[in-house]
């Protein structure tokens, strides 16, 4: 039977709904894409500070440049991108930003294992070479 | 089996757990790489300082619409679907058997493919299955739909049948003897397994590891039916299966509930289900034992279920308390924060799990103490018209929806990121290769969910978390102090409180994710 507590559930229910929705409606971007080309240089299996969190906005095409002293294997988690680099030639990392979030990029030192799973085994060999260089954070529009 | 005997057993089974734990701790340490990637963004400023300001507004909005006379919290509007005869099938015991074959032969496989699958645990479906699906999607429909588990429980299902069998065999009518589980004991035990399974979950470095999560769940395993066969297969599930309790508090958050609307149906359940207002509501041994016309199927409103319980024991409380504290030291040791005092720390402490040992122990009792200091910040309020213990149980359940916001906020991207992976697993469950369903090539789709998407869902979840915590105590307050005046006193300490849980929870979700080596 419908009661004046069930009238202050109703108007609860609604209150929340509403907060719900004006949130959820908060505005979108119609900016466009843009190019974003980021060079890395990697000493001494680390990266210059300003370069630990690389920015960039969702749908930019992004391009890596990776410099390094010696033999890495550069890996973009998340979108899962890698690249061998070496002394003598750069690797180049090129796509589009589709997903938001905030991606590590690693290097793996040991090259000799080719079949290794990227950052998803348990070998104590292989975890114990890759290095968190830094983050690539993709914002939404 | 008499009772004697029924204890003899229960020992044995107890000694094989234990032995297998001793040979897991002794065994060689893996390095493990940590699994569930998590690529969430830190919410912005912006939104952060927004979330913050509606939560204390809104709070005081709610206080002032809805703070009237006491309310019956059982007066609440329901609405039956098995009331027709067309819609009573839903409850038909056959329906579910289906369910629960499926619910036993996942268990099975996740315990298999643990032992002899492939051990890295993306390849694994033991890790993704317990980790992510079972345990995040646990809470989410726990809370979000209802409290499912009570239907799903392997443990309960398989000695269920063991029962069955038993019946068969004996040729006996399947009454046994059991101990009398002791009130006092409350619900202790489950407090106990709900600790050392936070401790895995968090702390233990081989968490991820598949041969781990098999043996994990063997000794939980036999823990469990030594309960069973000692006090009883309900009695066990309401006081010491810890994922029982834990989904039935959640499940109060539900909108929907089973209820027996005859409570003599409940004089055969041993686990004493009827509430102080002669209500059964929630007891799946009652609700498949009474007739279509003694029970109900409901569809009611959010969180009212947190209010039609009785006042929470001293253990239920304690309980409360170490799932909030656990789920946000969860989130609180993934911030720049934890990882500074890990690192201070382990200049004495060289061992990362003994420091995030000691960072859960901290949390659990901060929150204990914190808490029980406001509890007693509203007994004065009040002027002592309700003693600081019975405050604190009186008014935990409040809690509950802060707690569940912010848990369904933090991983609600991580489930829909991370738990795509059971799609290849469920082809190939062990990482043999198979493809049985033909899903053993999908990959990941990280864009699957936006980040403002994300930060607009988890701000919008923990402001409304925020606001049903407020309206909820002030409910409770009206009930319990029959003087206005005195109930509006005791909500401004409740009211600090339930602000600084949102504040946390806020700042959290605002924090750039580090991963800091607090396990191994």
């Amino acid at each position: 039977m419908w009661n004046i507590h069930n009238t202050r559930l109703a108007r609860f229910h609604l209150l929340l709904l509403s907060i719900s929705l004006f949130l959820i409606f908060c505005g979108c971007s119609n900016e466009a894409p843009e190019n974003q080309v980021f060079e890395l240089l990697i000493r001494d299996q680390s990266v210059l500070e300003e370069n630990q969190i690389l920015t960039v906005r969702q749908n930019d095409i992004v391009t890596i440049v990776v410099k390094a002293d010696e033999r890495l294997r550069f890996h973009l988690h998340g979108y899962d991108i890698e690249e061998i680099t070496l002394p003598t030639k750069p690797a180049t990392l090129k796509f589009t930003a589709g997903a938001t979030g905030s991606f590590p990029f690693t290097a793996h030192v040991d090259l000799a294992d080719d079949d290794h799973d990227h950052g998803h085994s348990n070998s104590e060999k292989h975890l114990r070479e890759e290095i968190e260089l830094g983050r690539l954070e993709v914002q939404p529009r | 089996m008499r009772i004697i005997a029924r204890r003899r057993v229960a020992l044995v089974i107890l000694g094989v757990p234990l032995t297998i734990l001793l040979a897991t701790l002794y065994s060689t340490p893996a390095y493990a790489h940590g699994f569930g990637a998590r690529y969430d963004l830190p919410l912005p400023l912006w939104l952060y300082i927004f979330a913050a300001g509606a939560a204390v507004v809104l709070s005081f909005v709610v206080m002032t619409l809805f703070i009237r006379g006491g309310t019956n919290p059982y007066d609440y509007p329901r609405f039956n679907i098995i009331h027709s005869r067309f819609t009573k099938i839903l409850a038909h015991p056959f329906l579910v058997l289906p369910i629960k074959f499926v619910s036993v032969s996942v268990f099975v496989i996740v315990i298999a493919a643990g032992s002899i699958g492939d051990q890295t645990p993306n390849d694994n479906f033991a890790p993704t299955w317990v980790w992510v699906i079972w345990w995040i999607g646990l809470a989410y429909i726990s809370a979000l739909v209802g409290n499912i588990w009570i239907i799903v429980n392997p443990w309960r299902i398989i000695f269920g049948w063991g029962e069955a069998l038993y019946q068969i065999i004996t040729r006996t009518d399947g009454h046994r003897e059991h101990v009398k589980y002791p009130k006092e004991l409350g619900h202790w035990p489950a407090i106990l397994l709900f600790i050392a399974f936070s401790w895995a979950e968090l702390i233990y470095r081989d968490s991820a590891d598949p041969v781990r999560i098999a043996q994990m769940v063997l000794v939980y395993s036999m823990i469990t039916w030594a309960g069973m066969l000692v006090f009883g297969k309900e009695n066990w599930v309401r006081h010491g299966e810890c994922f029982s309790v834990f989904s039935s508090l959640l499940g109060r958050f539900a909108p929907t509930e089973i209820r027996v609307t005859d409570t003599l149906v409940c004089l055969k359940c041993n686990a004493e289900c009827a509430d102080l207002e002669d209500t059964c509501i929630g007891c799946w041994d009652c609700f498949t034992r009474a007739q279509s016309h003694q029970k109900e199927f409901n569809i009611r409103p959010f969180a009212i279920g947190l209010l039609n319980s009785p006042d929470a024991s001293t253990s239920t409380m304690f309980f409360v308390l170490i799932i909030l504290a656990s789920v946000t030291f969860d989130g609180f040791t993934s911030t720049p924060a934890w990882s500074e005092i890990a690192i201070t720390l382990f200049s004495v402490i060289t061992i990362p799990s003994i420091i995030g040992s000691l960072g859960l122990g901290a949390f659990v009792l901060l929150f204990i103490g914190i808490y029980l200091g406001f509890s007693g910040l509203i007994s004065i309020a009040t002027g002592h018209r309700m003693s600081v213990f019975n405050t604190s149980r009186v008014f935990v359940y409040s809690l509950i929806p802060i707690a569940l916001a912010y848990h369904l906020a933090h991983y609600f991207s991580f489930l829909l990121i991370q738990g795509q992976l059971i799609i290849p697993l469920a082809s190939d469950p062990f990482g043999f290769g198979w493809n049985i369903l033909n899903t053993a090539d999908y990959k990941i789709n990280i864009s699957i969910v936006n980040a403002k998407f994300v930060w607009i869902t988890a701000v919008a979840t923990i402001i409304i978390g925020h606001i049903l915590a407020v309206y909820l105590a002030h409910v409770v307050a009206m009930k319990k102090l029959t003087q206005r005046h005195d109930a509006i006193r005791s909500q401004y300490p409740m009211l600090v409180l339930m602000v600084g849980y949102t504040m946390i929870s806020l700042w959290i979700l605002a924090q750039p994710i580090v991963e800091t080596g607090t396990r191994g």
